[in-house]
C-alpha cells in the first residue's frame, strides 16, 4: 500500500467520530431513498401481478336488477372483450360475542372459474362448490381479524333471514385490495368483510330470481374505453344502471393508485431532504477538515505530489465517508422497505407481493452526496493549492476581525472577553454560520413535519366526531324507505332522536367536467350530523339549490350562485338543474348537501329515506343496537365511536412509528452538524485555546470561546427550521388528494417542545462530548506542536 | 551553473500590509556546492530558498534550473522539478502526523522515479531503530532526521534546508547537521541551508549572507569544517 493510501486509512481512523456521524446522516437520506422506492415499486409490481392473475376488469357499473339476457346484449358493444354478471349486495353479519356492528358485502360466483373476471385468488382452502347453498369464501383481512379459517361458519343476515354460512376458503381480490366499509367511509377490515358465494345460492338468498344487478367487463386491446362506458350506459339506463366507470375510478384500485402515488411522491421528496442536508454537512465539514490540513497539502506538494494526486486522495476520502453511508443507507432501507411493505400488508388485501429493490436509486443517491461532497473537498483543496506551498506551510496570517456590530452598537459591555471573541467569530464568517443553522433547521424541521401531520390529523379526527357526527349510530336501510322507519327506530326504547337521511346516486355535471357522486338530503335543523364551515361555525342547508364539498367545487370549477346539471343514477334518469348556494369544509368524500324535503320535492317523490342517525341516551346502545339488528329493512348500522377508534389505531401505529424515526433522523442530523463543527472548531484553534488558559482563563469561559458559535447556530436553526417544518408539513397535508380527506393544518405546542428539545439535547450532548476533550487539553504540547 | 536566479523581487501581502522580502538579488548554486544562506529574521533567506526549490514565485526576475527557466514555469511543471530535482527539508519538520517513519519517508519514495529504499534512507541520518514510529513518538531531532531521510530518498541533485536546526537544542542540531553533511558527501547532492545560527558557516563551501532582502556578502570557505567541530 501506498503512504499515501496509509494516510488517508489513518486519517479515516483518526477522524472516526466526524466520518460516522456524517455517513448516518447520508445513511438516513438513502435509508429514505431506498424505503420509499422500495415500497412503491414493489406494490406497483404486486398491484400489477395480481390484476393480470385475476383477471381484473376495465369497466364496472351497479345497476338496480337485470335479466342475465342483457349480458350477450353487452357482449357485443364493439370494444368489448369479456363481460360477467354478478349479484352484489351488503348484509349484516353475526360471529359470536362479537358486539360491534359485522358488515358482509357478498358476490356472486357465477359460470366457471376460468372464465370468471376478478376472481378471487384463493390463499387458504379452495373456492365454493357450484351449486352450493352455504359455501362462502372470506376475504383474508377480515378473516384474520375475526379468526375465521376453512372449516369455520358465520351467520349472515340475507334478505331478513339469518342464513349459517360455511367458510371453505380464503381469498383475496383485486376489486377488494383496499376495502373501505361503505358505513364508515374507512378501510376497517375487523369490521367489513368481503364474501363470495354461489350465484344461485345468492340470489336465492337475496330474493332475486337469477338475475343479476352487477356488471364487470374487459375493453379488447387498441378499443376506445370512453365509447364502451357510453354504450354500456345506453344499455344498462332501463335497468337502473348508475353509470359505468372505468378502473381508474374504481374504489379499491384509485385507492391504491392513489398509495402508490402517494408513496411515489414521497420518494421524490423526503429522501431528498436527508440527501441534501447530507451532501451539505459533507460539504461543510470536508471543507473544513481539508482546511485544517492545509500544511500537510502544502508539504505534499513541495515533496512534489501533484494536484491531481492530492485530489485523488481527498476524494478517496470523501468516497470512503459516503461508502459507508451509502452501504449502511441501503442495508437499513432495505430492513425498512421489508418492514414498511409488510406493515402495509395489514391494511391491504393483497397476494402476490413482488419485492423490488431499485439499486439504480441507491447507487444515484449515493452519488449525488458523493459529488455534493467532493465539491466540498476540492474547494478546500483547490484553496489550498492555489497558493504557493511556502505560504501555505505557514500557519495562517491573523484573519482581519474588526468591531461587531454589536459592538459598534456599544452594548459589547454586556458580553465580555469570551463573548466578544464568539461574536467576532460569527461576524467573521457569516456564510459558515448561515450554513450551519440551515442544517440544524433541516433538522428541527423534520421532526415538525411528522408533528405537523400527526397534530392535523388528530385535531381533524377529533372536530369530525365530537362536532360533525354527533350521533351513536348510522343506520342504513336495504332500499329507501318511507319516512316511517325513521319514526320506528325512534320508537326503540333507548333511542333519544332519529335523524332521517336520502343518499341519492348522481352524476353532477358543469360545463364539460362531471363526477359521480351521492347527493345526500339532511334536515333542516340537523342535530346530529351537522354541516360545518372552515371555521367550525354550522352551516344549515339552504332551502333550495346545493351546497358542495368545498374540493368538489374546485373540481367542478363552479362558484356559489352557479348552475349544475345533477343526473339522478336511478330509474328514471332525472335531470335536475341546481343553483350551488355555498361550501361544506367537510373532512372526506365528495358530497353535495340538499336540504331534505326540497330534495324530495325535486325528485317528484314523498318523504323518503335512505338511513338515520340515532341518539341513543347513556348506557343504552347495547339493547339499542340488539333491537335495531332485528328490525326488518335495516341493511346495517355503524358506530361512530368505534369507527374512530379504528381508525386513531391505524393512524397512531404508524404515526407513532414514523415520529420516533424522525426524532431519530433530526437528531443524527443535529448530532453531525454540531459534533464535526465543534470537533474541528477544537482541532483548528487549541492552540488559541490553550494560550487562553495560560492566560488564565477558565475552562468554562475557554468552553464559550470554543462552543459559543454552536450555541448561536443551534438556537438560530431551531428558530428558523420551526416556520420551515410547520411549511413542509402543511405542504405534505396538502398533498393528500382533497377527494379523500382535508387536513387543515394546526400545530400543538408539545410537539413545538418535543421538536425544540430533541434537537437542543442532541447538540447540547455533543457539544458537551467535545468540551471533554477541550477541558483536556495538555497546555504545553498544543503550544509547542506545529501539526 | 545549476540553479540561477537573477534580479528576483519578492513583494506578498501579510495580512494587510505589502511586505517586500527579496530586493533584485542574483544568486547562484554550482553542482556540489553545499552553501548556507546567512541572515537575521526577515532578511529574505527563506523566500530565496523558497523561490528557488519551485515554492514560491519571483514577483519579477528569472530562476533557472540548468538553463531552463523555472519562474514561468507552469504549475504541472513545477511539481514535476520538486518531485524529481529538489528535496526540502523544514525548521518544524513537516511530517505527516498520522504516517510512521518508514511511511514518511515512502510518501516521496512512491512517487520518484529512482528511489533508495525509505529503510536506506532513515538509516543514512541514523534512524534505522525508530522505523515504525510515528512522529508524536519521536524528539524534534528525530523527526527533523525523517525529514532529511524523506528529502533525500529520491536522491535529489538539490537539497534545500530551511532553518534544519531552527527548532533544536545545540547537541541535537549537531546530530541533524551531520547527517546533512553526509548526504551532501556521500550522494554528491548539492545543498542550500538557510539559518540565521553563524556559527553553521563553518561547515560551508560558501556563505552568502542577506540582509532587508538584498545580498550583503558572498564568502568561500576554502576549508570546511565538520558538524561536531561548530560551536553555538
Amino acid at each position: 500500500m501506498k503512504a499515501l493510501d496509509r494516510k488517508l486509512l489513518r486519517d479515516l481512523g483518526r477522524l472516526r467520530g466526524q466520518v460516522v456521524t456524517i455517513a448516518l446522516v447520508i445513511a438516513c437520506g438513502i435509508a429514505q431513498l431506498v424505503t420509499f422506492v422500495t415500497l412503491y415499486r414493489s406494490l406497483e409490481a404486486s398491484r400489477d401481478t395480481f390484476y393480470a392473475d385475476t383477471r381484473f376488469a376495465d369497466v364496472f357499473v351497479h345497476l338496480d336488477r337485470a335479466p342475465r339476457s342483457i349480458l350477450p346484449r353487452l357482449a357485443e358493444i364493439p370494444g368489448v372483450a369479456r363481460v360477467n354478471g354478478r349479484s352484489v349486495g351488503d348484509f349484516r353479519l353475526e360471529l359470536p360475542n362479537v358486539t360491534v356492528p359485522l358488515l358482509g358485502r357478498f358476490v356472486s360466483l357465477d359460470g366457471p372459474p376460468d372464465a370468471r373476471l376478478d376472481e378471487p385468488f384463493i390463499d387458504d382452502g379452495r373456492t365454493v362448490t357450484p351449486g352450493s347453498s352455504n359455501e362462502v369464501v372470506v376475504s383474508e383481512l377480515f378473516a384474520h381479524a375475526r379468526d375465521l379459517h376453512p372449516g369455520g361458519s358465520i351467520v349472515a343476515v340475507l334478505g331478513g333471514h339469518a342464513v349459517t354460512l360455511r367458510v371453505v376458503g380464503i381469498a383475496t381480490s383485486p376489486e377488494y385490495v383496499i376495502a373501505v366499509n361503505p358505513r364508515s367511509g374507512f378501510p376497517d377490515a375487523s369490521t367489513f368483510g368481503i364474501f363470495w358465494m354461489d350465484g344461485d345460492a345468492l340470489s336465492k338468498a337475496m330474493g332475486e330470481s337469477g338475475e343479476i344487478d352487477d356488471v364487470v367487463l374487459t375493453v379488447a386491446a387498441g378499443a376506445d374505453e370512453a365509447n364502451v362506458i357510453a354504450a354500456v350506459d345506453r344499455e344498462l339506463e332501463p335497468y337502473g344502471g348508475t353509470g359505468a366507470i372505468p378502473r381508474a375510478q374504481q374504489g379499491s384500485a384509485r385507492s391504491l393508485d392513489s398509495k402508490i402515488e402517494q408513496y411515489r411522491s414521497m420518494s421524490k421528496f423526503v429522501p431528498f431532504v436527508f440527501l441534501g442536508v447530507a451532501a451539505f454537512l459533507l460539504n461543510l465539514v470536508l471543507s473544513r477538515i481539508v482546511g485544517a490540513q492545509r500544511e500537510q497539502i502544502a508539504t505534499l506538494k513541495a515533496l512534489g505530489y501533484g494536484t491531481g494526486a492530492l485530489a485523488r486522495h481527498y476524494a478517496l476520502l470523501a468516497l470512503a465517508i459516503c461508502g459507508l453511508g451509502g452501504g449502511l443507507g441501503v442495508l437499513l432501507g432495505l430492513g425498512e422497505g421489508q418492514l414498511a411493505v409488510r406493515s402495509l400488508l395489514r391494511f391491504f388485501n393483497l397476494p402476490v407481493l413482488v419485492f423490488r429493490f431499485d439499486a439504480a436509486a441507491a447507487i444515484a443517491g449515493v452519488i449525488a452526496s458523493f459529488v455534493a461532497g467532493l465539491l466540498g473537498a476540492f474547494g478546500a483543496v483547490r484553496r489550498t493549492i492555489r497558493l504557493p506551498a511556502a505560504e501555505a506551510m505557514q500557519p495562517e496570517p491573523p484573519e482581519s476581525f474588526k468591531p461587531t456590530f454589536i459592538e459598534r452598537l456599544e452594548l459589547d459591555r454586556l458580553l465580555g472577553v469570551a463573548g466578544r471573541m464568539v461574536l467576532r467569530d460569527v461576524e467573521r464568517h457569516p456564510v459558515r454560520l448561515a450554513l450551519s443553522a440551515l442544517s440544524v433547521a433541516m433538522a428541527t424541521s423534520i421532526m415538525l413535519v411528522g408533528t405537523t401531520m400527526t397534530d392535523s390529523l388528530e385535531r381533524a379526527i377529533t372536530n369530525q366526531f365530537t362536532r360533525v357526527e354527533r350521533e351513536d349510530l348510522t343506520v342504513a336501510f336495504d332500499r329507501p324507505k318511507s319516512a316511517e322507519a325513521v319514526r320506528e327506530l325512534e320508537h326503540v326504547p333507548g333511542v333519544v332522536h332519529a335523524e332521517a337521511q336520502r343518499a341519492v346516486g348522481a352524476k353532477l355535471t358543469h360545463g364539460w367536467r362531471e363526477r359521480d357522486l351521492a347527493i345526500l338530503g339532511v334536515p333542516r335543523n340537523p342535530q346530529l350530523r351537522r354541516l360545518e364551515d372552515a371555521r367550525g361555525e354550522p352551516i344549515r342547508p339552504p332551502t333550495s339549490g346545493v351546497l358542495l364539498s368545498r374540493p368538489l367545487a374546485q373540481i367542478l370549477d363552479v362558484r356559489a350562485g352557479d348552475d349544475v346539471d345533477a343526473e339522478v343514477l336511478e330509474a328514471g334518469r332525472l335531470h335536475l338543474p341546481l343553483r350551488v348556494e355555498g361550501f361544506v369544509d367537510d373532512f372526506s368524500g365528495l358530497s353535495a348537501y340538499m336540504d331534505l324535503p326540497e330534495l324530495e320535492r325535486r325528485l317528484g317523490e314523498p318523504p323518503t329515506v335512505s338511513g338515520a342517525f340515532v341518539s341513543v341516551a347513556r348506557g343504552d346502545l347495547p339493547a339499542v343496537t340488539a333491537r335495531i339488528d332485528r328490525l326488518p329493512g335495516v341493511a346495517s348500522y355503524s358506530e361512530p365511536a368505534l369507527d374512530r377508534a379504528q381508525f386513531e389505531t391505524q393512524m397512531s401505529d404508524s404515526l407513532r412509528a414514523m415520529t420516533v424515526m424522525l426524532a431519530i433522523f433530526a437528531s443524527i442530523i443535529a448530532v453531525g452538524m454540531v459534533f464535526n463543527n465543534a470537533r474541528i472548531a477544537l482541532a483548528m484553534r487549541s492552540r488559541d485555546l490553550a494560550t487562553l488558559r495560560i492566560l488564565g482563563f477558565t475552562r468554562g469561559e475557554v468552553a464559550t470561546v470554543l462552543l459559543g458559535e454552536q450555541a448561536i447556530q443551534l438556537v438560530l436553526g431551531i428558530a428558523l427550521g420551526l416556520p420551515l417544518g410547520y411549511g413542509l408539513g402543511a405542504a405534505a397535508l396538502g398533498a393528500i388528494p382533497p377527494e379523500l380527506f382535508r387536513v387543515p393544518p394546526v400545530l400543538a405546542a408539545s410537539s413545538l417542545v418535543w421538536a425544540v428539545t430533541v434537537v437542543l439535547v442532541s447538540g447540547i450532548g455533543c457539544a458537551l462530548w467535545v468540551r471533554r476533550e477541550a477541558d483536556r487539553l495538555d497546555l504545553v504540547s498544543v503550544l509547542k506542536a506545529r501539526d | 551553473m545549476l540553479l540561477s536566479g537573477r534580479a528576483l523581487t519578492k513583494r506578498y501581502l501579510m495580512g494587510d500590509v505589502e511586505v517586500t522580502a527579496l530586493r533584485e538579488v542574483d544568486f547562484d548554486l554550482a553542482e556540489r556546492e553545499l552553501v548556507v544562506l546567512l541572515g537575521p529574521s526577515g532578511s529574505g533567506k527563506s523566500t530565496l530558498l523558497n523561490i528557488l526549490g519551485g515554492l514560491d514565485r519571483p514577483t519579477s526576475g528569472v530562476v533557472t534550473y540548468r538553463g531552463a527557466d523555472m519562474s514561468h514555469a507552469d504549475e504541472a511543471m513545477l511539481t514535476r522539478y520538486r518531485r524529481e530535482h529538489v528535496g526540502f527539508v523544514f525548521q518544524f519538520y513537516n511530517l505527516i502526523p498520522s504516517l510512521t517513519a518508514r511511511e514518511n519517508v515512502a510518501l516521496v519514495a512512491d512517487i520518484a522515479e529512482n528511489p533508495m529504499k525509505a529503510e536506506e534512507a532513515l538509516a543514512l541520518v541514523g534512524l534505522e531503530e525508530r522505523l515504525d514510529h510515528f512522529p508524536s513518538q519521536l524528539s524534534g531531532g528525530q523527526q527533523q532526521r525523517i525529514a532529511i531521510a524523506r528529502a533525500v530518498v529520491k536522491r535529489p541533485e538539490i537539497l534545500l534546508c530551511d532553518e534544519p536546526t531552527g527548532a533544536l537544542d545545540a547537541a541535537t542540531g549537531h546530530l541533524v547537521l551531520e547527517a546533512i553533511e553526509r548526504v551532501h558527501r556521500e550522494l554528491e547532492t548539492t545543498v542550500a541551508i538557510v539559518t540565521h545560527n553563524a556559527p553553521i558557516a563553518q561547515m560551508a563551501n560558501r556563505t552568502v549572507s542577506l540582509r532587508d532582502g538584498r545580498i550583503a556578502s558572498d564568502v568561500r570557505n576554502a576549508r570546511p569544517c565538520a558538524p561536531r567541530e561548530i560551536v553555538w
